[in-house]
């Protein structure tokens, strides 16, 4: 990274604490005066600026979220100002998620009272527990423990590292092995259990085939990529086009049902199906980020 | 008793006259570097990691004005007092003065 990129990189850093208003402008500002810093300094020390003294100045300015903080007005005493949203966020989406696992109660026949003062009530441990762990972490990082030194990072890092990959393709090749034979390993299974995790019998000549060829193409993607020891933007497109077949296939199990015999498993298995689905959606969406370029604003003369 | 100052205890002193140093240096136009070094100047040294959000902040409450200009290709903020931050700077004026009065009777005591 060049010092131009490792301030564009800080200045990422900094922003993505901020408002969405605020940070076009803010950004920009902040690159402009960290880039006259940066010149001051070589020219005081007569070379031209470099990589490590870009990041030596950056450090000593601040870590990012800290810098963001400062920009931020007061919040409660409890949270740093650049965690407000964050902790909303992780607050209320646990909220709605106990609320929505245990809600469908009450229609069918448990009263709303009963409801409300146990798991409806009952949520409200997730906002405070995420308080405790803010306030536990603040005391750490004011006995200088937690105390982390700011490094650059690029949005999206093409290279990857070919040991770690191996666990995860051995580890992936796996699970899908196991998922092949789960019709065959659910029989041997104790009890009740082979008649309630009985798959429907229209399930797994089609659908079963599809989802087989679908990670078949998925480790072979990520068995190019391996083998590279790098992403490049045809492993990307094809990965996301895997990643969007996945969530068409997923989509149809859930709307039509009868991937089991038993309808409370088929019930229980459409609401995981449906998470599944969120985390590819989100994992389609992070690869798709790109960093954001900072504007000159409206303002500029 | 320690005999050193404590820099910590020294740099939260500090850190009480920042608003009043950085309000004082704005009466006419300038961009966070130049403020940075104006302050220098006059032995104040503030930490840039403060100072530019410390402007935002004061801009956000409504005591300063700023513009984008764009000097020798290179676009900057300016930042100048508005009327609420003149009468804001005359405020804090009065309260340090009053302080340091304070202060220093209280320290002429304390050598008596």
């Amino acid at each position: 990274m060049n010092p131009q990129e490792i301030i564009e990189a800080y200045v990422r850093d900094v922003i993505r604490h901020l408002p969405h208003r605020d940070r076009n402008e803010t950004g920009f500002e902040l690159r402009g005066l960290l880039t006259e810093m940066l010149q001051e300094q070589a020219q005081q020390q007569g070379t031209a600026p470099t990589a490590s003294m870009t990041l030596d100045m950056l450090r000593r300015f601040g870590h990012p979220s800290e810098v963001a903080q400062r920009y931020l007005p007061a919040v409660p005493a409890f949270l740093p100002g650049n965690q407000l949203r964050p902790f909303l966020l992780v607050s209320l989406t646990g909220m709605a998620l106990q609320w929505a696992l245990t809600l469908p109660a009450v229609f069918a026949g448990q009263s709303i009272a009963a409801w409300w003062f146990g798991p409806g009530l009952g949520a409200f441990w997730i906002p405070g527990f995420v308080v405790m762990f803010s306030l536990l972490e603040r005391s750490l990082k004011l006995r200088g423990l937690f105390h982390s030194q700011w490094s650059p990072r690029g949005l999206q890092t093409d290279r990857v590292s070919r040991p770690v990959w191996t666990v995860g393709l051995v580890g992936f090749a796996l699970a899908v092995l196991m998922m092949v034979f789960l019709p065959t390993l659910i029989q041997s299974l104790p009890g009740v259990l082979p008649a309630v995790l009985a798959f429907h019998p229209d399930f797994l000549p089609v659908q079963g085939m599809l989802a087989v060829f679908l990670w078949t193409a998925s480790f072979a993607i990520h068995t190019a990529v391996w083998r590279e020891g790098r992403w490049t933007i045809l492993t990307r497109r094809m990965d996301a086009a895997t990643g969007v077949g996945f969530l068409l296939l997923l989509a149809s199990w859930v709307i039509k049902g009868n991937i089991f015999l038993q309808p409370a498993t088929d019930e229980g298995a459409r609401f995981w199906l449906v998470l599944v689905m969120v985390l590819i959606l989100w994992d389609l969406l992070q690869q798709s980020i790109r960093p954001r370029v900072l504007h000159p604003p409206k303002a500029v003369k | 008793m320690q005999e050193v100052p404590s820099p910590k205890l020294e740099l939260e002193m500090r850190r009480g006259v920042l608003v009043l140093a950085v309000l004082s240096q704005l009466k006419k136009p300038q961009y966070g570097y130049s403020l940075r070094q104006a302050l220098a100047h006059h032995d104040l040294p503030i930490e840039e990691g403060t100072l530019y959000p410390l402007l935002r902040r004061l801009e956000g409450q409504g005591y300063l004005q700023s513009e984008w200009r764009t000097d020798d290709g290179q676009p900057r903020r300016y930042y100048q007092l508005n009327a609420q931050g003149e009468t804001l700077l005359g405020q804090l004026t009065a309260s340090w003065q009053a302080l340091n009065a304070s202060l220093r009777g209280l320290l002429k005591e304390e050598n008596a």
